[in-house]
């Protein structure tokens, strides 16, 4: 919430009065396409298809990203106002720490996959357990 | 082959002891491991890891009790399986024994013996204390890298932190839960019994390696796979 308070403070410092926004290529095509993506999330929030703490992170994510392109000067200011010297290096952290989030997410539930399967497959095997012959063996 | 001292273990071993044997694609010496035990113990699971070999069979040809897994899901997961297996049939004493002839029968009344000598929960064999036949100097490097690992990672001081020979009581068996299949669940069983609480010790056990084994064995670079996974599995969960 504060990075898009401070992106919208941005976009008014940034924009000359009356001058038309000018975005380059790539921000004509990612911006639109985070900005449905947040929009498709505020639809799954409102209509509760999402737990709300997700559907909340989602739209935030989806929204900074959108407005971050838009306004590339905003990842300066935000950076500045969280000690960190450069827009580029912020960018950097928050990838980071989001990769680290995601492996650690998807290890989980990997592993727990993981112990699902196992528990299953061993309850199969002991129910199928035999008994070897009991006459001589040797030889 | 049955010597004076497992003739001895014949009057001493509870009947209510069961043995574990995890087997993958092991034909060609389960038959003579279970020869060496069902002299003496009455109470044999093994557990058939996926093999696509003849295990089961040879298995089947003696008063084992086979059970199998439908996909090779590990070590780890089928010495919980047995040991599962082993508790519903109501064993007061889990062995955990290796099913490539590493492990001497005869050293199984020692374990026995030091869980009701001591009051544990856990009998950990250890090569170090006892005897490795033919064991290379690299695997013995990398063992005792391994004891080194587990003391830092949870704090437990063993001199033999990867010795499938182990014993322990209904308790100590019924306080495990092995999550890791593979071969980390060495280091997991004593993690859990570092954090149970209950009571262990180590006892000198005699290991043979022989080429087969040997060829089997894990090798270096496993080794250090096996180091990472533990610290991830460590940090992440």
């Amino acid at each position: 919430m504060i990075f898009c308070l401070l992106a919208v403070a941005s976009m008014l410092e940034q924009a000359p009065p009356g001058a038309p926004w000018n975005l380059n290529e790539f921000q004509m095509l990612a911006v639109p396409v985070c900005a449905i993506i947040a929009l498709r999330a505020i639809v799954q929030l409102i209509r509760r298809r999402v737990p709300r703490g997700v559907g909340f992170l989602a739209v935030m994510i989806w929204s900074a990203a959108a407005l971050a392109i838009a306004f590339p000067y905003s990842t300066i200011v935000v950076a500045r106002w969280a000690g960190i010297g450069r827009g580029a290096d912020l960018v950097m952290y928050l990838a980071l720490l989001a990769g680290l989030v995601v492996s650690s997410y998807f290890y989980q539930r990997i592993r727990q996959l993981e112990i699902l399967t196992t528990d299953l497959a061993r309850t199969a095997a002991i129910a199928g357990a035999k008994r070897g012959a009991a006459e001589e063996h040797r030889g | 082959m049955q010597d004076s001292s497992m003739n001895r273990a014949t009057r001493s071993l509870p009947e209510d002891l069961w043995i574990v044997i995890a087997a993958y694609n092991e034909e060609k010496r389960v038959g003579r491991v279970l020869d060496e035990l069902l002299g003496t113990v009455c109470n044999v699971v093994v557990v058939d890891d996926g093999s696509r070999d003849e295990t089961a069979a040879v298995v089947l040809r003696r008063p084992a009790w086979l059970i199998r897994h439908g996909i090779n899901l590990g070590q780890g997961a089928s010495l919980q399986t047995g040991i599962s297996f082993a508790l519903q049939k109501g064993a007061r004493y889990v062995v955990t024994f290796d099913a490539d002839g590493q492990h001497t029968p005869s050293d199984i009344p020692a374990l026995v013996d030091a869980l009701e000598s001591t009051g544990s929960h856990f009998a950990l064999g250890s090569r170090f204390l006892g005897h490795a036949e033919g064991i290379p100097l690299t695997r013995k490097i990398i063992l005792r890298m391994a004891v080194l690992f587990t003391r830092l990672l949870s704090g437990v001081r063993l001199t033999d932190a990867h010795n499938g020979l182990r014993a322990m009581s209904r308790e100590g068996a019924q306080s495990l839960r092995i999550t890791m299949n593979r071969m980390e669940h060495a280091s997991e069983i004593i993690d859990q019994i570092a954090r149970s609480g209950l009571k262990y010790v180590e006892v000198p056990v005699h290991i043979r390696y022989t080429a087969d084994s040997l060829a089997k064995g894990q090798r270096t670079s496993a080794a250090i796979r096996l180091g990472l996974k533990l610290l991830v599995e460590r940090t992440i969960r």
